[in-house]
Formats: structure tokens, C-alpha cells, sequence
């Protein structure tokens, strides 16, 4: 277990003593990705846990069990597709040293149940990501990046505060104190994770800084970045002092699933589509907060990296993020793969959008939740048909064959976990996605980019603060 | 009695800092809020750990009767002073590489000229 931490880590120092050999160091990258991911299989079958140290309760905690499962795979396809396409680029091993690490880290925070070890580990996947987004040293990078860190580092900040309240009440920095905690303490917590969550309102960072991020940098942050706080929302909400959690995220979440669906609709920009969507697909995770989003949360991983590389391969080619002018101009094999993304997004059936989206439709509480889901889903598909309506043209030349090798890897992923949980009713959906496409169809010429006031640093920080406010209310309202 | 006025004293430091990342227009100021903030939880570690007694945990001969701070989150805090330092030297760097560009510090005038580029 301890080697899923320690072997990204150790290949991420070697590409940084080979810093200036690129061969060597995107070869050392694949070899590491593969050797952590060929750990995997003897892991991941069976519940386990170890107390590092010998210091009794004080030791840190590292445990194994179904929640971790699909965060743990998902890492390991999302980071060997991106060093996949990241190679033959201007990538040095810096890039690749700080890309392994981040897996190391990314993975220790999955394993961790020791709440002060989970936010040095999110403090230090936080900072690797503030150099990652800026690493082309770009103004516009280094603002959204500037942003990210300033509403971050103040929310991990409450967090602090709210384990330093559950450490004075029961004497241990273990996850299982959390039984004993106040509700002040909870609240904390989870105000403090929220702002990396890319829930609507609580943090207003995130399209700015997912749609400027370098190609590669991009998946990251929308498929594992954002997923920590799903993967310790569901975590934490097993405990019986964030039992208030469960109601007050059916509300935060349909509104974000809802809100980030309209804003993406309107959009011309097509990475700020998909940072837009990330929002949505949050909402849609958090509402119902158990199993079925951590695996919502895995098949989200892989068909949004899929659809973050072809959109920024694409646009990189092009010269532009507007869609509108991508028309004629791809080629047939970056159009189906683009399909394939869009589809699975979408939810049609045979892909794995699809099936995990399916099931949380199913376990809603109440019909009028189901109906505001769907709705959703609908604004999903209607903004995809974008992308499904481009116009490809045939070409000979195809793109590089390690681009294609990483789009292959994860298409093979969402097409496979697509027919595997495949299931009769589920053919259902197929409905919402052509209600989305006609949609599109009749409403396209009212489409038009809406204000990003709320992007600002001062709005942005504000609406995290009031949210703030309004989730300690609800936690008031909730637990009494 | 010492431990908990510092914990107030902390949260309340902490507040100050929050409502100054707020108000403050200055990006400079910004962080620097940031760091009273960070500042302040730090502080609230020590009062925690100081909540039975300050005397420092060195232990020789009877100690049952002793009223000895608490060592561990003493020994925690230091990896949080080693990160807020990180991120104050990582936040000045990206105002850095924003003010060579645009030679000025205020958010509004930034935003304004980052929404013009875009249209």
C-alpha cells in the first residue's frame, strides 16, 4: 500500500535529477506510472489498514476499502493518459517531476484517515496545482492561479480551525473522532473543503483557472483536484456529527448542478464548456453522497480528461477556443473521439456516463428532485450536441500516435465500464439526451456567453464567505 | 485561563484577516491579509496545546502533578507554519509576474484589462 505513495514519488525526484534530459525523464514518467499502476491489482480486492509508526493512536492511519477504489484507479488512467499525450512537447522534467509527485500525493490522500495528514497532502496537491496552471508563464495563467490560491489557502484555513476544534474535544487527530465532534467543528470542515469542490457559488475560481491551464494541467484539475473533496465529503458523511450534510447538499448540489448547466450552455469558449460542466457534474455527484458518486466521480475523471485533451488538442492546433470556427477544419479521427466524450457526458447508453449517472437519477430521495435532475441532464446534452454537430473533414493525416494511444486508453475505459454495468432499464436515457439535441436544435440561435461577474476576486470571495454563512445556517437548521 | 484567551483571541485575528481579503482592493494587501490569517490559526494551535498548563513538555523526575502543554499540536503546526510560508512566497511570485506586465497592483484595474483583452 505504502508503494502506491512512495514509487510516483521516488520516479518524480529521478526526473528531477535528470532535469534536462527530456527523453529520459517522459520515459522514467510512463515506466512510473505504469509500475504505481501495476500495484494496484494487489491492493485493491480486499479491505486493509496499517497504523505507520509505533506510537499507538498518534500513528498515522492508512486504509483500503470500496470508497477508495474508484479515486485510486481513476488517478492512475487520468495521469498515465496525460503523460501519454504530454510527450514530444516542450515538457521538461520539471513538468514530469512535479506531475509523479502529484500522484504520490494525490493517492496518499486517498489512502490517509489521519484529518491533519489530509491537509498537509491537500495543501501540497493544492500547491503543485498553483504551479502546474501558470506553468507557461502567462499573465492570464498567473491570475487564475493567483485567485485559486488566495480563495484556497483562506478555506483550508477554516478546515484547520475545524480540526483544531475536533482535536480539543476528543484528544486525536484520527478521522474516527470525527464520531464525537461538535456540529461547529463539522461545519468548519466542510466550509473549508468546499472551496476546492467546484460547487457553484462556493467556488467561483474554477473556470477561470481549468479553462487557461496548460492542455495536460486541465484534466487534472477537473478529474482529481476537484474530486477530493467529493471522495472526503463521502468519507466524513458516514460520521454522525455531518449528518446534516446529507440534506444540505441536496439543495447546494442540484443548484450547482443546475446553474453550472445554463452557464455552460450559453458559453462560446469550449474549455469553459467543459470548466462549466465540471461544476454541474459536482452537484450531481454531491446530491446523492454515497457509493454511487464515487463512482460517478470515477467515469467523470475519465471521459472529462478525454474531452479536456481533444478540446485542448484541438484548439491548440486551431489557434482558437470558439467552437463555432472549429467547423470543417477537424479531422475524422478527433471528431469520434470527441463523439465518444460528449456521448458519455451526455449519458448515452453503452457508455459509462450512463451507467453511473443512472443510478444516482434512480436513488434520488423524491420524485421532484428526479425531475430537477433530469433537467440537468437535459442542459447536459443540449450543450454536447455543440460538439456533436461540428462538421469533420477526411483527412490521411492522423494525429501523433501517442495522442492517440491515450485517447484510445480512455475511450477503451468509458466504452468497457459502459457495457459491463449495462443495464435494461437504462435505456431510458437515451430519452433526455435527444430531448437535449432538439433542444440545442431549436434554441441555438438564442445562445449567448452570460456575465462572469461572479468571477471576480471580490465576488468570488464574497459568495464563498455568504455561502459560508448560509451552510452554517442550514447546519443550525438540520441537526436541531 | 491563558489557553482560552488565546483561542479568541486567535478566531478574532482570524476574522479581521477574512474581512480584509474583502475590502482590500490592493493585491499586495490581499495577501499580506492572507497571512494574518494564517498567523492567527497558528497562534490557535499553541493555545490549544496550552489549554492544561504552559510549562514546556520536558519531563524529569515526578511529573502526575504537572501542568504540562500539549505537545502534538505544537509538533503539527510546524508543518502549517512550513506551508502558509510556502504560499505567501508563491502568491508574491504570480504579483510579480502581474506587475511586470501590467505595472499595477489594484484587482479592479487588472480585471478590467484581462476583460477587455478577452473580447
Amino acid at each position: 500500500m505504502i508503494a502506491l505513495v512512495f514509487l510516483p514519488v521516488l520516479g518524480g525526484i529521478i526526473c528531477l535529477v535528470l532535469k534536462d534530459r527530456k527523453s529520459v525523464s517522459s520515459i522514467v514518467a510512463i515506466v512510473t506510472a505504469l509500475a504505481s499502476g501495476s500495484v494496484l491489482p494487489f491492493v485493491i480486492f480486499e479491505d486493509a489498514s496499517i497504523v505507520l509508526g509505533n506510537w499507538g493512536v498518534l500513528g498515522i492511519g492508512l486504509a483500503i476499502d470500496e470508497l477508495t477504489t474508484p479515486f485510486l484507479l481513476s488517478t492512475f488512467i487520468v495521469m498515465l493518459a496525460v503523460i501519454l499525450n504530454s510527450i514530444n512537447k516542450s515538457y521538461d522534467g520539471f513538468f514530469y517531476a512535479l506531475i509523479l509527485i502529484l500522484y504520490g500525493t494525490l493517492n496518499s490522500i486517498f489512502l490517509s484517515r489521519d484529518l491533519f495528514n489530509i491537509f498537509v497532502t491537500v495543501e501540497l496537491a493544492s500547491i503543485i496545482s498553483f504551479i502546474l496552471i501558470s506553468y507557461e508563464k502567462k499573465p492570464r495563467q498567473a491570475w487564475a492561479s493567483l485567485k485559486y490560491l488566495l480563495l484556497s489557502s483562506l478555506g483550508l484555513n477554516f478546515y484547520l480551525l475545524g480540526i483544531g476544534i475536533v482535536y480539543m474535544e476528543t484528544g486525536s487527530f484520527a478521522m474516527e473522532s470525527l464520531e464525537n465532534a461538535s456540529t461547529i467543528s463539522s461545519v468548519l470542515i466542510f466550509g473549508g473543503l468546499a472551496v476546492k469542490s467546484g460547487l457553484f457559488f462556493f467556488s467561483m475560481w474554477l473556470p477561470d483557472a481549468h479553462s487557461n491551464a496548460p492542455i495536460e494541467v486541465s484534466p487534472i484539475l477537473s478529474g482529481l483536484i476537484v474530486k477530493l473533496d467529493v471522495y472526503l465529503s463521502i468519507r466524513f458523511i458516514t460520521y454522525s456529527s455531518f449528518s446534516w450534510m446529507r440534506d444540505a447538499y441536496i439543495f447546494i448540489g442540484i443548484l450547482s448542478a443546475i446553474i453550472g448547466v445554463i452557464f455552460a450552455v450559453n458559453s462560446k469558449n469550449a474549455k469553459r464548456v467543459l470548466a462549466y460542466h465540471t461544476i454541474s457534474q459536482v452537484g450531481f455527484m454531491l446530491v446523492n453522497c454515497d457509493k454511487s458518486s464515487a463512482w460517478h466521480g470515477f467515469s467523470h475523471a475519465i471521459f472529462k480528461t478525454l474531452l479536456f485533451l481533444a478540446v485542448g488538442n484541438i484548439s491548440a492546433r486551431l489557434g482558437t477556443k470558439d467552437y463555432s470556427k472549429w467547423s470543417g477544419k477537424i479531422s475524422t479521427v478527433e471528431y469520434t473521439f470527441l463523439l465518444i466524450g460528449s456521448l458519455a457526458i451526455s449519458g448515452f447508453p453503452m457508455t459509462s456516463g450512463c451507467v453511473t449517472k443512472e443510478v444516482i437519477i434512480h436513488g434520488a430521495c423524491c420524485p421532484s428532485l428526479r425531475i430537477l435532475l433530469l433537467i440537468a441532464s437535459v442542459g447536459t446534452a443540449m450543450s454536447f450536441s455543440k460538439f456533436i454537430f461540428l462538421r469533420p473533414v477526411k483527412t490521411t493525416s492522423w494525429p501523433a500516435a501517442n495522442v492517440v494511444a491515450a485517447y484510445v486508453i480512455l475511450s477503451g475505459v468509458i466504452i468497457a465500464h459502459g457495457i459491463i454495468g449495462f443495464e435494461i432499464y437504462m435505456f431510458e436515457s437515451i430519452l433526455p439526451v435527444m430531448a437535449g439535441i432538439a433542444a440545442y436544435l431549436i434554441l441555438r440561435r438564442f445562445l449567448k456567453p452570460l456575465p462572469t461577474y461572479l468571477e471576480r476576486i471580490d465576488s468570488s470571495l464574497s459568495s464563498y464567505l455568504l455561502f459560508f454563512l448560509i451552510t452554517i445556517g442550514l447546519a443550525i437548521l438540520f441537526s436541531s | 485561563m491563558t489557553g482560552t484567551i488565546v483561542i479568541y483571541f486567535s478566531i478574532s485575528g482570524m476574522l479581521v484577516g477574512t474581512i480584509g481579503m474583502i475590502l482590500s482592493k490592493d493585491l499586495i494587501k490581499k495577501i499580506l491579509s492572507l497571512g494574518i490569517v494564517e498567523t492567527s490559526i497558528n497562534l490557535m494551535y499553541t493555545g490549544i496545546s496550552a489549554r492544561s498548563g504552559i510549562i514546556p513538555p520536558i519531563v524529569s523526575g515526578d511529573f502526575s502533578n504537572a501542568f504540562y502543554a500539549d505537545p502534538i499540536p505544537q509538533a503539527v503546526i510546524i508543518t502549517g507554519i512550513v506551508i502558509s510560508f510556502a504560499l505567501l512566497c508563491l502568491s508574491l511570485v504570480f504579483a510579480i509576474v502581474i506587475y511586470n506586465r501590467y505595472h499595477t497592483m489594484n484587482v479592479e484595474t487588472i480585471e478590467m484589462i484581462f476583460e477587455r483583452e478577452e473580447q
